[in-house]
């Protein structure tokens, strides 16, 4: 679906360049969005990596935040009978950029069960909603889709164990880091993620979070305005870098201690003054 | 004429932004009353949406990511959401002020209670969405709506004081008996006709809809500086004839009717004939535009599938959003309550939510991990950035003047 060459250094910012990004199947079809990432430890290894994509209310109503993000999550919660987001494993991404391209097909991810329901009893009983539109052109091969969902629901049944030590992406960041005497020294606003995990068939190396970027500049960091290659317009990059200037990096080493709201870390571990392109 | 069809997704965008029911009747309430002292503020909205949905075009167009992709992957789902539930609202509302529109029409034509065309028009707008292909649909409405010209017909035909007219709108000043704040708030109005959200979701979707590739680049140019001025043409024809035929009697314009009153004047009854298949198609073409919007938006914003370019049955949830706001826009159209009065309303309530949707695609637009070399020229970007701070300033204004004014009576 795009054009875009790799990112350089095969460094990935989660926020900029992961969550809220579009999920496309195997054909190039809408699945779902990033809504959360799933991150575990593995033994032996020191740092997180990232071992699947999360979509549904469940995962981003709680990044909604508020009283209104308790309500997204309840209703789905009562409505799907599972406080669990879909999960879609690393294993089936085959690459990240402007979209996340899976090798799978949308029913196969186990994410798109409301779609199927609307399917089943509202859409597909109206006439003509199994045919293309008038002087349609050719449509994808129709062969596949219905049929088989009970292997499909299995495999989603598979799909849907998270590693015991599983953490959400989302809860890094937009959090207060505090150094180890409590002190508030900033807010999170990006994970640092670097391809050089253990190796996936269809994505090769996997990626691990190496660190956190906080400073007090999130929102420009988020729109990522911050970057050497943006080069404009003018008045944005320019209040964005100096943003940047206070952009800490802390290496997960010095990752203390992580609650509900804050991070305790090391503050004697933390860099600060690097541009983002520069730290990995 | 192979190339002329290329363009008509800007034409049916521009003219659901311009001349959709209740600009229809703000352009020719402002003409009977201000003359065209506030031809500016249509000119510098052509400007800013030329601006807008090119960059938004070229983003679906290298990229494949139309603009709610981009409100979600830049803001978060927290402000994205909050963006989500303004620009629905806003488009919703002109959904439903269009159904009502497509009554009113059909009520010039057959003296027939518009309240019972709602039901018809909002079936027929759904079969539309239900079973034409999406490049019929831009077509036939696009170019019907065109009838529209013979506004600028009737304006010739009007004899009007060219020079004057010329000199009104160069030399913009409050004419005497309106105050400064219901001037403005009429130039706000007309900007936020000229700049609604719905234009760049529809259009940008549009992009994705036809396939667009790197090489439809000049395509979606031709769209932008073809669609968008013509729009504005028209938008300024309706103005001019009701500054020419309306002012002078002093008739305040509030109804369809009167909108198309200086071209019956000028052209008679084949100028009437005309003007009813004009705002036929383009209140059914701003019908179009909306309900898609809306299962545009939301789809985007949930990554659902979504598009006409796939069978129905493909897109599940898009389709059943696009029959529930239809459904729901007859309901609120049957209430009898006044579409024109809830565009007009919507126009404002749609320039306060613009910042939200502009700003992700202003930065997206300079983002190579986007658009690759195709990132804003320096000349964009000093526009992109003045447009910046007219639409900040617009969006904070438009709330105040409107209660000031009590929506510019």
């Amino acid at each position: 679906m795009t054009s875009t060459p790799p990112m350089a250094g095969r460094g990935f910012d989660a926020v900029l360049h992961l969550l809220d990004r579009q999920i496309l199947d195997a054909d190039g079809l809408p699945v779902a969005k990033v809504d959360d990432v799933e991150c575990s430890m593995r033994e032996g290894e020191a740092l997180p990596i990232i071992t699947a994509l999360l979509c549904g209310p469940a995962a981003w109503g709680p990044r909604v935040g508020g009283r209104l993000g308790g309500w997204i999550v309840g209703a789905h919660n009562r409505l799907a009978c599972t406080e669990q987001p879909a999960r879609i494993p690393f294993e089936v991404v085959k690459r990240i950029e402007t979209s996340v391209d899976l090798t799978i097909e949308r029913d196969a991810s186990g994410a798109v069960a409301l779609d199927h329901w609307v399917r089943t009893h509202v859409i597909g009983r109206i006439p003509g909603a199994y045919t293309a539109s008038l002087v349609g052109r050719p449509e994808h091969d129709e062969a596949q889709r219905d049929g088989g969902e009970r292997e499909v629901e299995r495999e989603a049944d598979r799909a849907r164990q998270s590693p015991r030590s599983a953490f959400r992406l989302s809860s890094l960041v937009n959090v207060e880091l505090r150094d180890t005497d409590g002190r508030a020294i900033g807010e999170v606003h990006d994970a640092c993620l670097v391809q050089d995990g253990p190796l996936y068939e269809s994505f090769g190396a996997g990626l691990r979070v190496h660190g956190l970027f906080a400073g007090s500049g999130s929102a420009w960091a988020r729109l990522g305005l911050d970057r050497e290659r943006v080069t404009g317009p003018w008045l944005l990059t320019t209040l964005a870098r100096r943003a940047a200037k206070s952009t800490m990096f802390v290496p997960w080493q010095a990752v203390r201690h992580r609650a509900r709201d804050h991070i305790v870390v090391d503050a004697h571990a933390i860099r600060t003054g690097e541009a983002r392109e520069h730290v990995r | 004429v192979k190339r002329f069809f290329a363009v008509t997704l800007g034409i049916l965008t521009a003219i659901g932004g311009f001349v959709d029911i209740g600009d229809l009747v703000a352009n020719a309430e402002t003409g009977a009353r201000f003359g065209m002292s506030l031809s500016w503020a249509v000119l510098v909205g052509v400007g800013g949406i030329v601006l807008f949905a090119e960059m938004a075009g070229r983003v679906a167009t290298v990229s494949g990511r139309a603009v709610f992709d981009l409100v979600r992957e830049r803001l978060g789902p927290r402000v994205a959401l909050a963006n989500l539930l303004g620009s629905m609202a806003v488009t919703f509302l002109t959904l439903t002020a269009e159904i009502g529109g497509i009554a009113l029409t059909l009520q010039l034509a057959s003296s027939v209670n518009y309240l019972l065309f709602v039901p018809v028009c909002a079936a027929l707008i759904w079969i539309v969405l239900w079973r034409v292909r999406f490049e019929s649909m831009e077509r036939v409405f696009g170019l019907a709506g065109l009838a529209l010209i013979v506004f600028g017909v009737a304006l010739w035909r009007l004899h009007p004081d060219w020079h004057g007219l010329w000199q009104e709108a160069r030399n913009p000043a409050v004419p005497a008996g309106e105050g400064h704040p219901t001037y403005f708030y009429w130039a706000v109005a007309l900007f936020g006709a000229a700049m609604t959200p719905y234009e760049v979701f529809f259009f940008s979707s549009g992009a994705v809809e036809e396939r667009w590739t790197r090489k439809d680049l000049v395509l979606n140019r031709a769209n932008v500086y073809v669609g968008f001025p013509l729009g504005g043409l028209l938008s300024l024809a309706v103005m001019g004839c009701a500054a020419v035929a309306l002012r002078p009697e002093s008739i305040e314009v509030g109804h369809l009717s009167q909108v198309g009153l200086p071209v019956v004047v000028a052209l008679g009854r084949l100028g009437l004939v005309a003007i009813l298949i004009g705002f036929f198609a383009a209140t059914s073409g701003a019908a179009l535009e909306t309900a898609l919007s809306t299962g545009y938006s939301l789809s985007q914003f949930f990554g659902w599938s979504w598009g006409k370019f796939v069978r129905p049955a493909d897109a599940p949830l898009f389709h059943l959003t696009l029959l529930l706001t239809v459904i729901a826009g007859a309901g609120v159209a049957l209430t009898s309550i006044d579409p024109i009065k809830i565009t007009e309303y919507s126009i404002v309530f749609s320039a306060v939510a613009l910042p939200l949707t502009y700003f992700p695609i202003l930065v997206v637009a300079n983002d190579p991990d986007y658009v690759g070399d195709k990132t804003n020229s320096g000349l964009t970007n000093t526009l992109a950035t003045l447009y910046l701070v007219l639409i900040m300033v617009a969006a904070l204004a438009a709330i105040p003047l409107m209660l000031a004014t009590k929506a510019g009576a």
